[in-house]
């Protein structure tokens, strides 16, 4: 079976700047792969660059469908649904707009009432819902951020740092709504987070990026721990920085 | 001689020429009429090519400045030569007052601000009719010279000596400042750039030049027409002004003289002249975004900066090196005291308190959104603080913002790469030092500031805007300009994220040597091998709150520690 | 004593109104063009231009309708050809242009030129006469208010409260808020940006042509008018931020209250001046921080 996101020789620019060279990943239905590397490694612009935030070249198919040069609306027609870093939400619209045009390409009533339906399983949203996003703390905002991507109904969900500044109780939230799209064997996420802790927790297979390239794979099977991933991405930049010395010599 | 003064005196045997050959003639007269269209645009270039504004109203201070001209001489019997210079300095005063005015408005609202002032004024020309005279403007004024000969070689000395005055202001000490502040304002003010200050001058400058051009086309002409204060008047400045080379002082004149004698060509043998004037200069503006003269604008090269330091060899600063007794230690160092911070719903900083003596330097680590960098931008006057007191060498910082504290000599380092991009490093160097922060003891030729710009890509990198390197470069450049100008409390945010072996080889010395003269310093950073290289204890933070103070042979051995860090083991990778 | 204080409170809030109607009609649209793409619409004041010449030419043509229902025809068609015409000038010169703030700003201001210049071509610089939907005047207190002023008032009554509405409610409203608020949040959620945008301007265009359509027989109509419906946009953006629809009608009646002052006190000729300047004060001491550097 084709795998259900699947990119040969990625390359994402951020305006002028290469930021992402020649990725290859293949992710099937039913896992959460995390994505792990230090802070300017490239992961939140390959999580972007999927999405169609950046202009992109090599190969990105969903489904078995092609989606190169396609735009941010076709990929999440495809499937592709982005919870962007700083989770971009429209601060001065109540809680409940947001989650409604989370589905803005679906019709109007069936967006309305899978909105609903997320507010009936997090009561915490029908409490808030008539409040504007902009004035709830961190996590309750994190928290619908990730419910408004879920609205597209998405097959790929990339989420970016979702647990960036959240008190613990917020991280099992996400993480049980992580687990509940993957669960069916549908969906697939993929995870950026600092919280390695976190991420570990619900990752099927880990890929570490480092100066845009991929560094080095673990699976389950690896036991994979946060010093292992260290591990992998020092040994990485020896290697790098042994053949960088070469070519300033 | 610098480039652009090459190109003034070229410009002023041309001039000359010009009055020799066909004294007194067409030629002349429309030569003459270009010269003050000249001043205008170098009235436009001297504020906007630095601050990258786009002035929609640079014919307010031509028109205030002409009309007063005008009324002086003819309502009071002013001699003209008065009236010219009252009318530069109105038109200083006008542009000290619009900078006032907008010292919060930047970019767009800048713009807007300009036009809205320009067309308040010019439609008010017409509603003072009676005062003002209306679309005829003022009328019998008396002109600076009675020939036309004298006419003519008073416009031209006068955009001569105009030209060299704002070349001479753009190679300037607040010339290069203001430059800096264009392109990035937030490091700039990081250095210590007072903007507002800087604004003031640039634009009173700018104004004075309008001023006296304006004043001058009046009392040249011996009218002043509602027409000179008119936005035609104004975007014709501008696309003068860009299509010249965006924002290139020789650009602007070569096109002013193009563009001009294109006009005199139209004038009167086509119809709609002044559309299909306007609308090829549109399409030189469109047709080539970077002007007629592309390029980079040099007049900030080789202002202040010293020559780039060529020899001596990186020192391998291994260890923390000895403080030598640079510090004056009997000032107090840093002291916080209850330091809160909340956004949103979070506490960012639950009450932190430390101190730290001047000489010293301490490292802090924590999981993320401990607060770490909110505590170093508290510190630099980034963020503002809810409670607590923040003192540094016995004075309160809490009511200063970024830059006057950079001015006391307490900066900070940028997480994320940052830099003024169109900018040389060597440049940087330049406005670091020119920003003025205090600090003791001037940099030498620094060896470790050598193995920095070797680590950038070595001389020829230097001479390269910085925005076309790596942005690995960028952040050896603020580690470089720290050098360059050392503070007396650096905060150094990750300095080595994005680094590879010998970068960090480099920026490390480097922070080590500034260690070594005297530089109080705090440092956040992941790798911890790097960071208990550079100080001599070790601040952990978690969840707002400093949780452990140990050295760094100590902190992985603290429970408190291990156990903020979740697994008992340090997570190291971000 | 009271009651001479009395009139003279209604005069100054029907003056007031009758101002601050028309700037609102003006400014609404290009704010929110502002708010959608930061994109800074000069053309904006060459929009109200043309409809108050489109209402010109079209009082000219042969309708079947007489008096009232026809200008109000005149108006509306001036008001949907502006409209239309602010939708061609998207998709053809606009979008080019959106990111790249100096050729955006440069092209609009020179449209304004040329339709100036066109217009002046066509019909020289004298005025324009366009006659109202509703003739004649009527006197609070010592003021005489023309009827036309107050349909505009009454227009607004209605329009403003629809608008919002519209802008609450419907598809496109609610895209037009999200890429105000967050414009990659929007392409997260499917909105393309750039389709918006060309209906953003579309709208403001026709509301802008409407306002140029009514407002003609209340103005001189000449080609440098549309320097009267930018600047007031401008101040009216400068004074009101580019939040809300709120804050944009708040703003336009307070510029017509400033002003309808000013006239009183220092005359129609610097009033205008004033205004403005009182509009960059109120921005500028507005507490805002200029330099944050995100934690």
């Amino acid at each position: 079976m084709a795998p259900l996101l699947e990119l040969r020789d990625f390359h994402v620019r951020r305006g002028s700047t290469p930021v992402v060279h020649g990725l290859s990943l293949a992710i099937e239905a039913g896992e959460v792969l995390v994505l792990a590397g230090r802070n300017g490694a490239g992961k939140t612009s390959l999580l972007e660059g999927i999405a169609g935030l950046h202009s992109t070249q090599g190969e990105l198919r969903c489904a078995g469908r092609d989606l190169a040069g396609t735009s941010a609306r076709q990929r999440l027609r495809a499937g592709i649904a982005l919870c962007a870093e700083g989770r971009s939400l429209f601060s001065e619209m109540t809680v409940r707009d947001n989650l409604v045009l989370g589905g803005y390409l679906w019709r109007r009533a069936e967006a309305e009432r899978r909105a609903q339906s997320f507010m009936t399983r997090f009561s915490l949203l029908a409490q808030r819902q008539a409040q504007k996003a902009g004035s709830m703390s961190g996590g309750e905002q994190q928290l619908l951020a990730v419910c408004r991507a879920l609205m597209s109904n998405p097959r790929v969900l990339l989420l970016d740092e979702p647990t960036a500044g959240l008190a613990p109780r917020w991280r099992e939230d996400i993480a049980g709504l992580v687990r509940s799209l993957v669960e069916p064997g549908e969906a697939a996420v993929v995870l950026v987070d600092d919280n390695l802790e976190f991420a570990l927790g619900l990752a099927d297979r880990i890929v570490g990026l480092s100066g845009g390239r991929e560094a080095f794979r673990l699976s389950r099977a690896d036991r994979p721990t946060p010093a292992s991933i260290l591990a992998g991405l020092l040994e990485f930049e020896q290697r790098a920085s042994a053949v960088n010395g070469r070519v300033h010599v | 001689m610098s480039r652009p003064e090459r190109v003034v005196l070229g410009l002023a045997v041309a001039l000359a020429a010009v009055g020799v050959i066909a004294p007194a003639s067409f030629l002349t007269d429309l030569v003459g009429a270009a010269c003050v269209t000249g001043i205008f645009v170098l009235s436009w270039i001297v504020f906007c090519g630095p601050t990258r504004e786009l002035s929609f109203g640079h014919s307010l201070f031509v028109g205030v400045s002409g009309y007063l001209g005008g009324l002086l001489q003819v309502r009071l019997a002013w001699n003209p030569w008065a009236a010219l210079l009252a009318g530069g300095l109105a038109g200083a005063a006008l542009g000290a007052g619009v900078a006032s005015l907008t010292f919060r408005h930047r970019g767009l609202y800048f713009s807007m601000v300009t036009m809205a002032l320009q067309l308040a004024f010019y439609r008010s020309l017409f509603l003072a009719s009676s005062w003002l005279g209306g679309e005829e403007g003022i009328i019998g004024v008396r002109a600076l010279a009675g020939s036309r000969m004298a006419l003519y070689a008073i416009s031209a000395t006068a955009l001569v000596v105009l030209s060299v005055a704002a070349s001479r202001f753009l190679q300037s000490r607040t010339g290069l400042l203001l430059g800096a502040t264009g392109q990035d304002e937030s490091l700039a003010r990081s250095l210590g750039a007072d903007v507002p200050r800087l604004r003031l001058r640039g634009l009173a400058l700018s104004g004075a030049l309008a001023g006296l051009g304006g004043a001058l086309a009046v009392l040249t002409q011996g009218q002043a027409s509602a027409e000179l204060a008119s936005d035609l008047v104004s975007v014709r400045i501008l696309l003068l002004a860009i299509a010249g080379g965006l924002w290139s002082l020789p650009g602007g004149l070569v096109s002013t003289f193009a563009f001009q004698s294109l006009q005199a060509l139209l004038f009167g043998r086509v119809r709609y002249d002044a559309l299909i004037y306007t609308g090829l200069l549109l399409g030189v503006v469109l047709i080539f975004p970077r002007g007629l003269v592309p390029g980079r604008p040099r007049w900030m090269k080789r202002v202040l900066s010293p020559p780039l330091p060529r020899e001596g060899k990186g020192q391998e600063g291994e260890t923390r090196g000895a403080v030598e007794a640079a510090a004056p230690r009997h000032v107090e160092g840093l002291a916080l005291r209850g330091i809160e911070v909340r956004f949103g719903g979070v506490q960012a900083l639950a009450g932190v308190s430390f101190e730290l003596p001047r000489g010293e330097a301490v490292g802090v680590i924590g999981p993320n959104g401990a607060g770490k960098t909110t505590l170093l931008n508290v510190i630099a006057g980034h963020r503002r603080h809810d409670a607590g007191e923040i003192r540094w060498g016995g004075r309160s910082l809490g009511k200063l913002e970024a830059a006057a504290r950079a001015r006391l000599g307490v900066r900070k380092t940028h997480q994320q790469v940052i830099s003024f991009p169109e900018l040389t490093l060597e440049e940087h160097l330049a406005v670091a030092r020119a920003a003025g922060s205090k600090g003791f003891g001037a940099a030498a030729a620094d060896p470790e500031l050598a193995q920095l710009l070797e680590a950038c890509g070595g001389e020829a990198a230097a001479l390269v805007p910085l925005g076309e390197l790596p942005p690995a470069a960028a952040r050896m450049a603020e580690v470089a300009m720290a050098l360059a100008a050392p503070p007396e409390l650096l905060l150094v945010d990750e300095p080595f994220a994005a680094l590879s072996g010998r970068e960090v080889d480099a920026v490390c010395a480097a922070l080590l040597a500034l260690q070594r003269r005297g530089v109080t310093m705090i440092v956040v950073e992941h790798r911890l091998h790097e960071l208990f290289r550079l100080v001599s204890e070790v601040v952990v933070m978690d969840q707002g709150r400093v949780i452990a103070r140990r050295p760094p042979e100590e902190v992985l051995r603290d429970p408190a520690v291990l156990a903020a860090y979740g697994v008992g083991e340090e997570k190291e990778s971000a | 004593m009271i009651s001479q204080l009395l009139t003279y409170c209604t005069e100054l809030l029907v003056l007031t109104l009758a101002r601050g109607s028309l700037y609102a009609l003006i400014a609404v649209g290009f704010a929110l063009v502002f708010g959608a793409g930061r994109v800074l619409n000069l053309f904006h004041g060459g929009f109200f231009l043309l409809g108050s010449y489109l209402a010109f030419f079209y009082s000219g043509m042969a309708l079947p309708l007489q008096d009232a229902p026809r200008m109000a025809m005149v108006t509306l068609l001036a008001a949907a050809t502006v409209g239309g015409i602010g939708f061609v000038y998207f998709w053809a010169f606009l979008r080019r242009y959106v990111g790249r703030q100096i050729q955006l700003m440069v092209v609009g201001v020179v449209a304004n030129l040329v339709t100036a210049q066109g217009f002046s071509a066509w019909y020289g610089t004298q005025a324009a006469y366009v006659a109202p939907i509703v003739p004649g005047t009527i006197q609070v207190g010592s003021a005489q208010v023309l009827r036309q002023q107050i349909l505009i008032v009454c227009l607004a009554i209605v329009l403003f409260p629809a608008l919002g509405w519209l802008l609450r409610h419907t598809r496109m409203g609610r895209a037009i808020q999200a890429v105000a608020q967050d414009a990659r949040g929007a392409r997260l959620v499917g909105i393309r940006p750039e389709a918006v945008l060309g209906t953003t301007v579309a709208l403001a265009a026709m509301l802008a042509g409407l306002a140029g359509a009514l407002a003609a027989p209340v103005l001189v109509v000449s080609p440098s008018l549309w320097t009267f419906a930018l600047l007031k946009s401008f101040t009216i953006v400068i004074l009101g931020g580019i939040g809300s629809l709120r804050g944009t009608l708040i703003a336009s009646y307070a510029l017509g209250a400033v002003e309808v002052v000013g006239i009183s006190l220092v005359g129609e000729a610097w009033a205008e001046l004033i205004a403005v300047v009182i509009a960059v004060v109120a921005l500028a001491l507005r507490p805002r921080g200029v330099v944050n550097e995100q934690a």
